[in-house]
Parts: structure tokens; C-alpha cells; sequence
């Protein structure tokens, strides 16, 4: 990385340090105010790119998986509703798929709770949903330069609750091509058969 | 006389009071299965309010909880974000839904871990001081979504 690029960097971090700890002091300060205030924050633009975490059977580059077509998708697991829904429909589309096109697909859970998230539990977690999946971990900084390659947005809520904290996030699946480029997003919400037909168009690639 | 009309009086009055306070019903309920590790899960359900009064459902417990939180997911753009709530209202006449995206009940602390089919028992708590007892199958995720 270059020197302009590596303080570019540092001051997303910085940026995306102070919104952390804003959103950690506010408290909870009603409802849609917090979720209003960053969904109001431009999303980084998502550049994808390579990255380096952990997987519990030890380190995992995003490269590893060139040639195939890789689902990132960033959630936690304390989170009922919106992680729980999207792997769920994402796990309803690869079953569409045949075992030929199964193999050329890598679904990848990068967790925004390390601190909470450890990975044998991750890795029980995702498995549950389907058995390609791999649970991804790391230190809080990787994970904030991850997500913000990725145009995630993220950010931890103190709330008046059992689990003490919530994490406010982005929900899409992000599509990377076989040449490790990001192709496409596909938002929360997204039904199963359009989820398989998205993967279908991406693994036909650029000649279809 | 005066004893017919204290009758009717007096069952019509009943008659209202029984309208006014008619108990909510909650329909199709479900808990959510999800893997062990998280220890927690959501549990949806429709509440319907028949009365002429609102309602609020105030509060959950379970056996099978440390404890249940109320709680609602607001989606602004691509962001999720989930907060506690004090209380799920119930307009007059009227049905609320808890539902992926909106109102949930969180159960926190899980004491087993979920099995599909298995009921759970869930007592829910108005602020009227009724409580009403369920039994919410666990379903998983796309076997809850094809029955609604």
C-alpha cells in the first residue's frame, strides 16, 4: 500500500473508529434515531479486494478461492432476525443448485462480533444453515478495513437488554467473480430463486 | 319492573363489559430454529386485540428462557438495526403482527437447545394484568415462511 493510500486508510478507520464510538456513547437514544443516523452515513464505496482472516481451521485469503465464486456476507450471530433470514435464503438457493455449480461456490460469514463470536461457535453456527459455508473472524480493526472494502456498514448499540449490545449492519450478500473481483450485491430481502438465479448468471460470467 | 329491567340492565352491561374486555387472541405462533451456539432465538406470532380498548402486551416468560425481551427491528435503506421495546401495542379491533423485520420477542439464554417441532411454552403478559399461556412449535425458517 502506498503512503497516500495508507493514510486515505487510516482516516476511514479513524472515521469509522469515531462513528463507533459515538454510536457507543449515545446509548439508547430511541429507536430509528440510531439506525437513521447510520444509514445516513455514506456507505464506503465497496472496492472488494483481497483480504486475509480466520477461519477455525486456520488463516484464509479471499484469493484461495479464485476461480470459484465467492458469498461474503458480514452478520453476527446474537442477531434473531436479519443474519438468520438472509443465510437462510441464501442456504434455500444453493440447494437449487447441482453439485457441479455447488463446487464453484464458496459461501463466506465474516462476523462484525469477534469480541463475542468465537469461532468454533461461528463455524456451528454457519454450518447449520449449509455445510459449504465458512465462518470467518478476526481482530475488530481487520474486520473494520474488511467491511469497509466491502461497503459495509457497521456499528455496536448499547442497548437496555439481557445481551447488553446490538450491532446496527449492512445486510447484502456480495458477490465475488472467479477472478476475485466484486461483481454485484444482492440486498436483504432478496427471495431464494433470485439469489440462485444471481449465482447461476455470475458462474455463466461475463460471455452470457 | 324494576327487577326485569335490573336484569337487563345488569346483563347488558355484562354484555359490554365482556365485549370491552375480550381477551386478545395470538395466532400462528412460532419460535425460530436456530443452531445451539447462539442460545437465542425470535419467536413471531399474530396478536389480535377484539376489544374496544388498546392493548400492550407488556412482557414474556418461558421456562425455557433466562429471560424474553420485546424488542422491534427497524430497516432504514440497507440498514438492520434491533432495539428493545417496552411494550408490543395492539390498536382496538385490531392486529398486530410479530414478524421478521418488525416486532419480535427475543428469547435470551436458551436452557436447551431448540428442536424442530418441539412446543414451547410462552406465557405473555398485557397490560390489562391478563396472561395468556402458548405453546409455539419451533419451525425452521423455510417451513415458517411457506405457512404464512
Amino acid at each position: 500500500m502506498s503512503n497516500p493510500q495508507r493514510l486515505a486508510c487510516l482516516m476511514r478507520l479513524g472515521t469509522l473508529a469515531a462513528m463507533l464510538a459515538g454510536a457507543l456513547l449515545s446509548g439508547a437514544a430511541g429507536a430509528a434515531e440510531d439506525s437513521h443516523r447510520l444509514a445516513n452515513h455514506a456507505a464506503p464505496a465497496a472496492q472488494g479486494g483481497d483480504f486475509t482472516l480466520t477461519a477455525s481451521t486456520g488463516p484464509v485469503s479471499l484469493k484461495q478461492f479464485r476461480g470459484k465464486l465467492a458469498v461474503l456476507y458480514f452478520g453476527y450471530t446474537l442477531c434473531p432476525d436479519a443474519c438468520p433470514t438472509t443465510l437462510a435464503s441464501l442456504t434455500q438457493a444453493l440447494k437449487q443448485l447441482t453439485p457441479a455449480e455447488l463446487a464453484r461456490v464458496q459461501p463466506l460469514v465474516i462476523t462484525l462480533d469477534p469480541a463475542r463470536d468465537k469461532l468454533p461457535q461461528l463455524d456451528t453456527y454457519v454450518r447449520f444453515f449449509h455445510p459449504s459455508i465458512i465462518g470467518l473472524s478476526g481482530g475488530e480493526a481487520q474486520i473494520a478495513t474488511i467491511a469497509h472494502q466491502y461497503g459495509v456498514l457497521y456499528a455496536r448499540q448499547t442497548v437496555d437488554s439481557a445481551t447488553h449490545y446490538v450491532i446496527d449492519h449492512s445486510s447484502f450478500l456480495s458477490l465475488v467473480g472467479p477472478e476475485g473481483k466484486l461483481l454485484r450485491r444482492l440486498p436483504h430481502g432478496t427471495a431464494p430463486d433470485d439469489i440462485a438465479a444471481a449465482l447461476r448468471a455470475a458462474l455463466a460470467g461475463p460471455a452470457a | 319492573m324494576h327487577r326485569l329491567l335490573g336484569i337487563v340492565l345488569a346483563l347488558l352491561a355484562a354484555i359490554a363489559a365482556a365485549w370491552a374486555e375480550a381477551p386478545v387472541t395470538v395466532a400462528a405462533p412460532h419460535v425460530r430454529l436456530l443452531p445451539a451456539p447462539a442460545r437465542q432465538t425470535s419467536a413471531f406470532m399474530t396478536l389480535r386485540n377484539p376489544g374496544a380498548r388498546p392493548v400492550r402486551l407488556v412482557g414474556a416468560e418461558s421456562p425455557l428462557a433466562e429471560r424474553i425481551e420485546l424488542h422491534q427491528v427497524i430497516q432504514d435503506r440497507q440498514v438492520m438495526a434491533r432495539r428493545p421495546v417496552v411494550a408490543i401495542p395492539v390498536a382496538a379491533g385490531a392486529e398486530t403482527r410479530l414478524a421478521p423485520g418488525g416486532f419480535q420477542m427475543v428469547l435470551i439464554g436458551l436452557r436447551e437447545p431448540l428442536a424442530q417441532g418441539r412446543h414451547i411454552p410462552i406465557t405473555l403478559a398485557f397490560d390489562d394484568g391478563s396472561t395468556q399461556r402458548i405453546a409455539a412449535p419451533v419451525l425452521a425458517i423455510a417451513a415458517a415462511e411457506t405457512g404464512l
